[in-house]
């Protein structure tokens, strides 16, 4: 303790050439943490997209279009391409999802629905619009990917994802509905002018989550806290070409085996150029390479714009060291001479980088979290979870090796001091 | 056993043709309460012999012991352990910590001392109040006069409460009532039983003391005891 404040008294006495040491630092931080978080995101969204869905990255395609077209051609030809898939030899399961709004009207509650939207959508952008609640259609074939966990009612079933229009569509609620909607109550939505009643039959677990429609890799998953999730039926599947159009970014197809994957690739691509309309299919694996190849240029150029400040920084903390040990020698003289020994003085020396790197670290990081905070992105929230311990860890191992290389050289100058030569003499 | 004990003590710095001879086969002993002025022109080696009497520096021949404990057989820490409790230094550039206050310069030596905080501050402002720069204390010893600055060194060497005081021309950069002024603190400290070495080229301050030893070129040429 003596020693530490020692050195921060010392600190304060130069207190400018200190402030601009941990200036150069605290940029330092700030760069290298984004870095470490550009990082990090993409292992958090390729552990969340397992976490919601039994996929394979090796046996999991995902079905896509270079040009979507939102024609009736297009739609026809699309569910021509998607009937060969369903019977293709080494296919096992094929689905498509959407994400979307409905609103749900003539709830048993509807007072209480909106009162809960009001809480929810307060300070969002969906603060106007009360009256809608997000909703994820699926097909049968996705539905039995994913890992939704039920807590009051039951899961949907075989027969749910067979109804016709006009039939009662059965709806799991998410679990801030739990309270304001009941197990069998029906609420109605308009879809393509038809009226659809739902009935609610299950309440999701409470942080359930699922793929964002947009970009199932980039974009972070939804909590579905806040959603309804119903199988696909006729009218919202198929019936304009736009919603056809929609399922083409959401399209999964499993395979029985990886070795499968030349065959079933070769008959679907040219079932699609038969008709006119080229897919393509990549792996769920073949995906994340890409979208981890994509981030790592700017995750890998920050890394290197943190390392490059972090260098200039080491150097300048030597030498602002080593000039404030020459300018200081006399100080240090008298200390040795009143009983401190050298180790007493790099101790004092030490404290003093360990308290400057420890400060600027700990601001660098807050000053990262700051501006991530007002980041405008879609993986703006997901960054924000990235500051946590295992980023906390990474930064102490940065601050250690930085302490040490900054330290090196100082220890050893302080080291050939000579104490007859620190003082005596006139000043 | 004498308190110090200098046998034959050589010191050389640099090497081979560069070699410079400070101290040549010097033999002192000192008792303990003994008042000892040494004294020489520039460059006889009198600073030398101070700086390993006071284990700043270590001889390069012979044998130093003090209190009866063979100085080059200590490491960096026992060194300073005996630089911090057994021998206290006063210079003629006064050895303060520049831009430090009065107050943590004469509590410098009390670093390592396993005190409270409280008693540390108790043993700073006696001594303080003892040499009476008490209402100094909070101020930058840059901003003293020379007489004050010395008194503030005076009170360091107090506060350490060392049985040897070492004072490099403790008057040099005084004024002559000054200078008489820090003779008699040294003298009063002696009453109180401090063994003090005086290093000087004043015959006048020399004559505060009660032993003086001259030397020139490193060697020893007069060594005789007086009564002040």
């Amino acid at each position: 303790m003596e020693h530490l404040s020692i050195a921060i008294s010392s600190m304060w006495k130069r207190k400018l050439s200190v402030f601009l040491m941990m200036t150069q630092l605290v940029l330092s931080f700030w760069v290298m943490n984004h870095a470490f978080i550009s990082m990090d995101v993409v292992h958090y969204q390729e552990k969340k997209l397992f976490a919601v869905m039994q996929m394979d990255k090796d046996t999991t395609l995902r079905l896509s279009f270079a040009d979507v077209d939102d024609t009736e051609w297009f739609a026809e030809r699309f569910s021509h391409l998607e009937n060969f898939i369903k019977q293709t030899p080494g296919v096992q399961r094929y689905g498509s999802f959407d994400t979307t709004s409905i609103t749900p009207e003539n709830l048993p509650n509807q007072r209480a629905f909106l009162e809960q939207n009001k809480k929810q959508y307060a300070g969002t952008r969906l603060e106007n619009a009360i009256e809608n609640s997000k909703i994820v259609f699926l097909d049968k074939g996705i539905y039995s990917y994913a890992k939704f966990k039920i807590i009051n009612g039951r899961p949907l079933g075989e027969a749910d994802f067979t109804k016709k229009d006009g039939d009662v569509i059965p709806v799991l609620i998410g679990y801030n509905y739990r309270d304001v909607i009941n197990l069998g109550d029906r609420f109605e939505t308009i879809i393509h002018e038809k009226k659809i009643v739902y009935e609610v039959v299950g309440v999701l677990e409470q942080r359930s989550e699922w793929l964002s429609g947009n970009d199932y890799i980039a974009d972070p998953v939804d909590n579905l806290d806040n959603f309804f999730l119903a199988p696909f039926f006729p009218i919202v599947r198929e019936s304009e070409p736009m919603d056809v159009a929609v399922r083409m970014h959401n399209t999964f197809i499993q395979l029985d085996s990886a070795e499968m994957f030349n065959q079933v690739s070769a008959a679907i691509l040219e079932k699609g150029r038969e008709l006119g309309i080229n897919p393509t299919l990549a792996t769920v694996g073949d995906e994340l390479q890409a979208y981890r190849e994509n981030r790592k240029q700017v995750s890998n150029f920050s890394l290197f714009m943190g390392m490059f400040f972090l260098v200039i920084s080491i150097i300048g903390i030597v030498s602002v060291t080593l000039s404030s040990i020459h300018a200081r020698k006399h100080e240090l003289g008298v200390r040795m001479v009143a009983g401190a020994t050298k180790r007493d003085i790099s101790m004092i020396i030490l404290m003093e980088l360990v308290w400057i790197v420890t400060v600027s670290a700990v601001s660098g990081v807050m000053l990262n979290y700051v501006t991530e905070a007002f980041e405008d992105s879609s993986v703006a929230n997901i960054k924000l979870e990235m500051f946590a311990f295992p980023l906390y860890g990474k930064v102490m191992l940065v601050s250690i090796l930085v302490i040490l290389s900054s330290v090196f050289i100082p220890l050893l100058r302080i080291k050939k001091l000579q104490l007859r030569e620190l003082v005596g003499g006139r000043d | 056993m004498a308190f110090i004990e200098l046998d034959n003590v050589s010191k050389v710095f640099g090497q081979a043709e560069y070699a410079t001879v400070a101290l040549k086969q010097v033999t002192i002993r000192m008792d303990k309460g003994e008042f000892v002025s040494i004294m020489g022109p520039s460059g006889s080696g009198k600073s030398t012999l101070l700086n390993i009497m006071g284990c700043m520096d270590i001889p390069s021949e012979g044998e130093y012991r003090l209190n009866g404990t063979l100085i080059q057989k200590l490491n960096d820490r026992e060194l300073s352990q005996i630089r911090n409790k057994t021998v206290s230094f006063v210079f003629q550039n006064f050895a303060l910590m520049h831009n430090f206050s009065v107050y943590e310069n004469v509590a410098l030596p009390l670093f390592k001392r396993k005190m409270s905080l409280k008693e540390k501050k108790e043993k700073v402002d006696y001594y303080l109040h003892k040499l009476g720069i008490a209402d100094l204390s909070d101020k930058n010893v840059s901003k003293l006069s020379g007489g004050q600055k010395q008194r503030v060194a005076i009170a360091r060497a107090m506060t350490a409460e060392a049985e040897l005081i070492l004072a490099d021309e403790p008057t040099g950069a005084l004024d002559q009532k000054n200078g008489a002024q820090l003779m008699e603190l040294l003298c009063q400290m002696n009453e109180e039983g401090k063994s003090i070495v005086v290093i000087t080229h004043d015959e006048k301050i020399a004559g505060y003391t009660k032993r003086i030893i001259n030397i020139v070129d490193g060697v020893i040429t007069e060594d005789r005891k007086k009564e002040r």
